[in-house]
């Protein structure tokens, strides 16, 4: 190949790309190198077309259990773990970080082959304004429905497995970031707190956080969103939400599928601010109450009840085997799997 | 499958490794035509069907308009054409515009109906291959060309392809011959080839995706943009990245192209480095503005039929040229624009007395840095999801505020901006007569190695987010 490729035009093009490819190579494995030493790790890019690979692996046993919601689904089930307890079933990961489950629900409700567990975070906030704004996951559906195909899969595999390879080729460490932090924060950005897996589960681990300061700005963070949400809070819209996702519970569990709804683990402060906006016994037990699926909320089960959450809202990934062990009992006792 | 994807390296490598291995010429050309089909079905397998239409009834009209020497006839087959190849083009993008546009208007006139949008898909390059295609029907009518003796070459001009989802936009005639050698002297032009493709994904992947989007599509996605700095910097961060976009995925095509042994037009020529707007379209996406200027512009009649008809036909070129960008009334006010421009610069030329000054360096400077600045502001229409957001942008670059924005955009991005556009603008005035293949060929080698090295260590480290193409949509 390189006879003809490079001899011909007297430019000296073959010299100059083996040099040229030599320098980039030896830079690039000085670049990983470093990275390395200096504690990054490598990560997935979630992004739409990880979630369509995960969607397409859905079929028509019975025996697959999908995950979905929002960042606590993807952070505290260890789904190693959940594997290992019921390796029976395929596990399909399709929540969403940012995002209600409303749409995801809806489109498994009208996938006629769909049979399996569906494992569904829920809080109540999703019933009024799951289909609305940033918390509506429609543009993920309409991708897989719309723009996946197989080109984008065979894609995606390689991306997954580039990633899962090499640290420099993660995003966060793009030079521009990285410089950019190095004007603005005069150092280097910290290794990153989480990792995604090929799954799309992440990992977190808190203790390389300033822990306090990752609480206070999620707790104002929160105080911030349910203050925008409080203005269009209205009983008829939540009506109205809990009667489509109860649509969607029933055509599942016509199918001989099965839904649960969880209300993950939060701190007490969170708790409390949850139950200023959104109390339980107005929204959660009133949802409860109705719907046709499996109800398990953490401060109706002792056990689930006695984590720490760290950053107020999600588990660290040390404890994450004993969480999905524990939620794993529960729905075996309730007799879901 | 976009050039910046793995797939695409994948399937390239494929194809060229084919091309070098097969010994026949007629079997070369099978092999492209496949890899063509493919490359397009991987978007979407039913719609291949289109570009095969296209192939088919231009082949046989243009074989009939040649033959017919009766007029209408000839009409008829030229029609039929027209009809098939803008009847495709319509229907698929101007569908739903269209009867968007008819609601309002019955609404206006207070009859009340709500028609259904249609959910329709905007095929793959359907306004490039179209266009394309098309050239070889009128150039056959206008009897400039014969027509061409292998159906296998003309399919495989038609959707060839590193140029069918993006162009450039390549005369027939251009091409059909060079389908005569395929990859014959192909290995002379491959180190050249590989060097287009990395200067075109840097441009897309580092300068367009990761450098100017972020801030882009962060004063682009909100309705309240307050701060003259960051809608300054929103609109360079935009005027740069469309031309990084679009020209990086040219040079990509064109590279792409060079290494299987066909020479593609080139479609950018520094084109921030313009004096006046007339300059501006003849470096900015060359292959479009050529064709509308010949077979538009011209078929309207041009400039023989007197100076009102010179600046309706111009304005009536532009404003279509805009609509072919998109359906919507932005895009119209786009082209609308740079038709406004283009007739003020021909009515400035007639004014204004020759003169030796104009082309003093700080004249030109000047009058460049004028016209990159209102190019600058058309980009904001062509970016803007609305004539609302487009109006919200313009006023806060030229109302002077210093408050605080809605938009948060970090100071780094910002300066990184102006930084950016900065180099772009000098970059585009210092070698804006000449060739880049010039340029490049005349360093030394260890010096090209060195900057081959500097691109592939910044795709692989300064990517942004992924992107597509954004003349994809088009």
């Amino acid at each position: 190949m390189l006879s003809y490729t490079f001899n011909s035009d007297g430019n000296k093009w073959g010299r100059t790309w083996i040099f040229g490819l030599a320098t980039a190579l030896v830079v690039l494995l000085c670049t990983e190198s470093f990275w390395r030493l200096k504690g990054y790790t490598t990560t997935i890019l979630d992004n739409e077309a990880l979630w369509s690979l995960e969607r397409n692996k859905i079929g028509k046993s019975t025996k697959e259990i999908v995950l979905i919601g929002s960042s606590r689904i993807i952070t505290d089930i260890s789904t190693d773990t959940l594997r290992r307890l019921a390796p029976e079933y395929k596990l399909i990961n399709l929540g969403i970080d940012g995002a209600c489950a409303n749409a995801v629900l809806e489109d498994l409700a009208a996938d006629e082959t769909f049979r399996g567990i569906v494992i569904c975070d829920i809080t109540p906030q999703c019933f009024m304004f799951g289909n609305l704004g940033e918390l509506n996951a429609k543009h993920f559906v309409d991708f897989y429905k719309k723009k996946y195909n197989i080109n984008m899969e065979i894609n995606r595999v390689i991306a997954t497995l580039v990633e899962e390879s090499l640290v420099t080729v993660d995003k966060y460490l793009s030079i521009i970031k990285v410089i950019g932090s190095l004007i603005i924060e005069r150092n280097f950005r910290p290794p990153r707190y989480w990792t995604t897996k090929e799954d799309r589960s992440q990992l977190v681990d808190y203790s390389m956080v300033e822990i306090e300061k990752v609480k206070e700005k999620r707790m104002l963070n929160a105080k911030k969103h349910y203050e925008n949400l409080k203005v269009k809070v209205d009983k008829a819209k939540y009506l109205e939400g809990v009667d489509k996702v109860e649509d969607a519970v029933s055509k599942i569990i016509k199918r001989g599928g099965r839904v649960v709804f969880v209300h993950f683990p939060v701190s007490e402060e969170h708790w409390k601010l949850d139950e200023d906006y959104f109390p339980k016994k107005q929204y959660w037990d009133g949802f409860a109450s109705r719907t046709k699926g499996e109800v398990i909320h953490f401060k109706e089960v002792e056990e689930l009840n006695k984590f720490n959450l760290p950053d107020t809202s999600h588990l660290d990934f040390r404890d994450t085997k004993e969480f999905t062990s524990l939620l794993f009992n529960e729905m075996k006792r309730r007799n879901v799997l | 499958m976009s050039f910046n994807s793995y797939t695409f390296i994948i399937f390239f490598g494929i194809v060229l490794a084919v091309n070098y291995l097969l010994l026949s010429l007629r079997f070369r050309k099978i092999n492209l035509l496949i890899a063509s089909y493919l490359f397009y079905g991987a978007w979407n397998p039913v719609l291949v069907v289109l570009p095969l239409i296209s192939t088919t009834v231009d082949w046989f009209t243009s074989k009939r308009i040649y033959c017919e020497s009766n007029k209408y006839r000839r009409y008829f087959f030229l029609g039929i054409s027209l009809f098939v190849n803008l009847g495709m083009l319509s229907f698929f993008k101007y569908t739903g515009f269209i009867v968007k546009n008819v609601s309002y208007l019955l609404e206006l006139l207070n009859i009340h109906y709500k028609a259904i949008s249609p959910e329709i898909i905007l095929p793959l390059g359907i306004s490039f291959f179209t266009l394309q295609s098309l050239t070889y029907t009128l150039d056959i009518y206008r009897r400039k060309a014969k027509p061409w003796h292998s159906f296998l070459d003309f399919a495989l001009y038609v959707c060839f392809f590193p140029k069918v989802a993006n162009g450039p936009i390549t005369r027939a005639f251009e091409f059909l011959p060079q389908a005569q050698k395929v990859g014959q002297g192909a290995s002379s032009k491959i180190g050249w080839g590989f060097c287009l493709i990395l200067i075109g994904l840097f441009e897309k992947v580092v300068v367009a995706d990761g450098l100017l989007a972020p801030v882009a599509d962060k004063v682009f996605g909100e309705m309240e943009v307050s701060n003259t700095l960051v809608a300054w910097a929103g609109a360079l961060a935009f005027t740069g990245q469309i031309f990084c976009d679009f020209a990086g995925y040219s040079s990509c095509a064109i590279g792409v192209a060079l290494c299987l042994g066909f020479e593609l037009p080139s479609n950018f020529k520094y084109p921030y480095a313009a004096v006046g707007f007339s300059d501006f379209w003849r470096r900015w996406h060359i292959s479009l503005s050529s064709w509308l200027r010949d077979y538009l512009y011209i078929s309207l009649g041009g400039n023989r039929k007197g100076k009102i008809r010179t600046y309706l036909n111009l304005m009536a070129t532009m404003l279509l040229g805009g609509l072919w960008h998109g359906a919507s009334w932005t895009f119209v006010l786009w082209g609308g624009l740079h038709g406004l421009y283009l007739i003020f610069e021909r009515l400035g030329k007639k004014i204004m007395p020759e003169s030796p000054h104009w082309n003093r360096l700080p004249i030109r400077l000047l009058l460049g840095l004028l016209t990159f600045a209102l190019v600058c502001i058309a980009w904001v229409l062509f970016r803007a999801n609305t004539f609302e957001q487009a109006f919200i942008i313009f006023k806060a670059m030229f109302g002077c505020g210093l408050g605080r924005s809605a938009v948060r955009v970090e100071y780094f991005y910002i300066l990184l901006t102006f930084a950016v556009m900065f180099v772009m603008l000098a970059a585009h005035w210092m070698v804006r007569d000449k060739p880049l293949k010039e340029i490049v060929e005349k360093m030394p080698w260890w010096v090209r190695s060195i900057g081959i090295a500097i691109l592939l260590i910044a795709i692989v480290t300064c990517s942004g987010d992924d992107r597509a193409f954004i003349y994809f949509q088009f």
